[in-house]
């Protein structure tokens, strides 16, 4: 096991036109997951590829444990792979597939070979398939067979490329757990890279954002969440994605308060709820991006329900996932998702009140860095917008 | 709780068509010019050739065809020339084989590592096939000349058959005619394996290489089980070919010197056509199609046997 980093890291395509990695630091724990994730085109599997020797860095230095690996083989930096499309031999069945690396890089037995492949198999629990050719085996299983190649070599590290993507949502989800299992047991340093939000938050350590070929934020899930670097991250991170509208600082009544720009269709005092704002960098005039979450964002029947500051909307679209509605807005040009309780949910036209807690806001300056992050020990505090309980009886969880 | 369904009732009887009542269907129509053109070309002429096979068909004094029964054949065992003439096919058959197929793999794989003027490369490997076999006999009899020859110039240049023309040992004229057909099949290999080469996943490589394969392990690994039907065909394909080898052969050695190069393609033409032994022609040109066809079928059999479910 090892710890990988990179540093300044560059990776250009076709003479330099296209730049798919640049200037990437990262450095990754010994036995750490961490997960890459970043919109297609990012620049992931460029970093991964170049970590496994599959590509060739234009700049920076990449180590594995305490060798410089810039210089070796692929082979020679001990690494396993797990590809997309599972990249499993076809000609060979599962047992010479998962045994193929053994053959090739130790000078085992074969007797040991086939006991490490047995062994690995039955972690997996696929031995019974040992016989099998690859093409008889169904995505899952040819998924898992990928993972036994990696496995079974027990190398420095694990590099994952978006091993799930092939796979059905329920599939998906239980070889994720398996994965995280399977990571934690044998404690072997892994990169895992996704496009997949989700699945970064739920297995990942840490999480390394990534745009347009530069790392955004590296961080632990909740961290990354709650405290992302930028407007991008902001945006990535989560399901739905949050909620922002473009607002401008103005003064009015002797007030701080944030107004849309598109148009007058939003409004928030930053002063009303007695929060000190003395040390929130934003200057009259200045303009902003507002953010809240969907689960932040409060939504009533009755505009009595609030003690503070609240607006009005008209529902677009209810949408039921059984466990909590998703409620569709317009704020400005935006349309904005509230999460709701599945109690409440109202007719798509009907006119409704929502709010969200001073604390729960984002507020992101024109470059796109955050400049606050929603402070809230406890999601459940967005509550305290309203009385108690709401006027119709419903409570925003 | 289940409930009963309404159900619809069955399809009523579709109207019998007129064609349904004629013994002969229409698509048996379209495909009748087909089975005559087939006929003409193939099938009376297999028909006619195992008939003369087991007769002596004389032209002079009269017209005459005496049965024999398995006459010919006997008489073929005990043929010395006859048995000759397969121990040259043989080498002959396995020497191109091994070199083209050989000569093909390299080439294809080579060539499918060539990142700039690859379409350009392909097209000039692939001239040669394009040219008719009596012509490269008639271009490597040139080559090969005893007085002017371009290749016997260069070997003669480094002390090798000076004193004897190239075409007039028979080793070397054995050689001779195998280099010949690898010169314009080969591409063919080239063309059949290039495709197979093209369609094997970068990916498949990848993983190889992470799992510890270096260029040759790569290629013995992975390139070379996953070629098994690709090799298959080609090596189909040649045999079929070089099992009737002639006019390479007919052009530059006559199947000389001393039967050193009669193929027995050549072989069953001299005795049919030149000597007009019809019967006996018919058998060995009859045994020399079941050989092929056996052979095919071996080929098929255990390369595409074991790689036919990939
Ligand atoms: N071999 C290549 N030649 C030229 N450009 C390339 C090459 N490989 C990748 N790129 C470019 O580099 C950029 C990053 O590609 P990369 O495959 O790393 O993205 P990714 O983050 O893995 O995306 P995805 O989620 O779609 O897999 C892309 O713009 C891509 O077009
Ligand atoms: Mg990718």
């Amino acid at each position: 096991m090892a710890q990988i980093a990179l540093n300044h890291v560059s990776k250009a395509f076709n003479n330099g036109s296209i730049v798919a990695v640049n200037d990437l630091s990262l450095e990754i724990e010994d036995e750490e997951f961490l997960v890459l994730v970043g919109p297609s085109g990012c620049g992931k599997s460029t970093t991964l590829r170049m970590i496994a020797g599959l590509e060739d860095p234009t700049g920076g230095d990449i180590s594995i444990g305490t060798t410089r690996v810039n210089n070796l083989e692929p082979r020679e930096r001990d690494i396993a792979m797990v590809f997309q499309n599972y990249a499993l031999y076809p000609h060979m069945n599962v047992r010479e597939n998962i045994g193929f690396g053994l053959r090739l890089s130790t000078d085992l037995s074969d007797a040991d070979i086939e006991e490490r492949v047995e062994d690995v198999a039955s972690l997996l629990e696929i031995g019974e398939l040992l016989d099998k050719k690859p093409k008889s085996l169904s995505g899952g299983q040819q998924q898992r067979v990928a993972l036994g190649r990696a496995i079974v070599r027990d190398p420095e590290a694990f590099l994952f490329d978006e091993p799930l993507s092939n796979l059905d949502a329920k599939l998906r989800k239980q070889m994720r757990t398996e994965i995280s299992r399977i990571q934690e047991q044998l404690g072997v340093t892994s990169i895992y890279v996704t496009h997949d939000q989700e699945e970064a938050m739920t297995m990942g350590d840490r999480i390394a954002v990534m745009n347009d070929g530069t790392l955004q934020q590296i961080g632990e899930p909740n961290e990354v969440y709650n405290h992302p670097a930028n407007q991008f991250v902001a945006g990535f991170i989560g399901s739905p994605s949050m909620n922002t509208v473009e607002a401008e600082a103005v003064r009015r009544d002797g007030q701080t308060v944030l107004e849309s720009v598109t148009s007058d269709a939003f409004t928030y005092d930053l002063d009303a709820t007695g929060d000190t704002n003395a040390d929130l960098p934003i200057e009259v005039g200045d303009r902003v991006t507002v953010g809240v979450r969907p689960e932040d964002v409060v939504l009533r029947a009755e505009a009595a329900a609030f003690e503070g500051q609240h607006h009005t909307t008209t529902v677009d679209v209810v949408e039921p996932l059984g466990s909590d509605n998703l409620l569709y807005f317009d704020v400005g040009s935006r349309t904005w998702t509230a999460r709701v309780s599945p109690g409440f949910e109202p007719e798509s036209g009907t006119s409704v009140h929502f709010s969200f807690p001073r604390k729960a806001l984002y507020i992101f300056d024109e470059e796109g860095t955050t400049v606050e992050s929603r402070n809230l020990a406890d999601p459940a505090e967005a509550r305290q917008v309203t009385h108690g309980d709401g006027g119709d009886g419903v409570v925003n969880t | 709780m289940p409930t009963d369904a309404y159900v619809g009732g069955e399809p009523e009887e579709t109207d019998q068509s007129v064609l349904d009542s004629v013994p002969i269907s229409f698509e048996m129509l379209l495909l009748l010019p087909s089975i005559a053109t087939l006929a003409v070309l193939s099938i009376i002429p297999l028909v006619v050739m195992i008939y003369l096979s087991f007769h002596e068909v004389n032209f002079t004094p009269v017209n005459e065809v005496i049965f024999l029964g398995f006459g010919n054949y006997t008489q073929m065992a005990a043929d010395g020339n006859f048995w000759n003439s397969w121990r040259v096919t043989l080498f002959y058959v396995a020497g191109s084989l091994g070199l083209q197929l050989g000569l093909g793999i390299l080439i294809a794989v080579m060539l499918h590592r060539v990142s700039r003027g690859e379409n350009l490369l392909t097209s000039i490997i692939i001239m040669p096939m394009m040219i008719a076999p009596v012509v490269v006999g008639l271009l490597w009899q040139f080559l090969l000349d005893p007085s002017f020859g371009l290749y016997t110039y260069m070997l003669n240049q480094v002390g090798l058959f000076v004193d004897q023309p190239i075409l007039a040992n028979s080793t070397s004229a054995l050689v001779s005619i195998i280099i010949m057909d690898t010169w314009q099949w080969t591409p063919l290999v080239v063309l059949i394996i290039l495709a197979r080469v093209k369609s094997i996943p970068q990916h498949l490589y990848e993983a190889a290489s992470v799992d510890g394969a270096t260029g040759i392990t790569q290629f013995r690994h992975v390139t070379l089980p996953l070629l098994k039907p690709a090799i298959a065909i080609a090596l189909l394909l040649r045999s079929m070919d070089l099992m009737r080898y002639f006019a390479k052969v007919f052009i530059t050695t006559g199947g000389g010197p001393s039967s050193s190069t009669k193929v027995i393609g050549l072989y069953v033409y001299e005795r049919a056509l030149r000597f007009f032994n019809l019967g006996y022609g018919s058998a060995t040109g009859l045994v020399l199609l079941i050989v092929t066809i056996l052979m095919g079928l071996m080929f098929v059999e255990t390369i595409m046997g074991g790689a036919g479910d990939e």
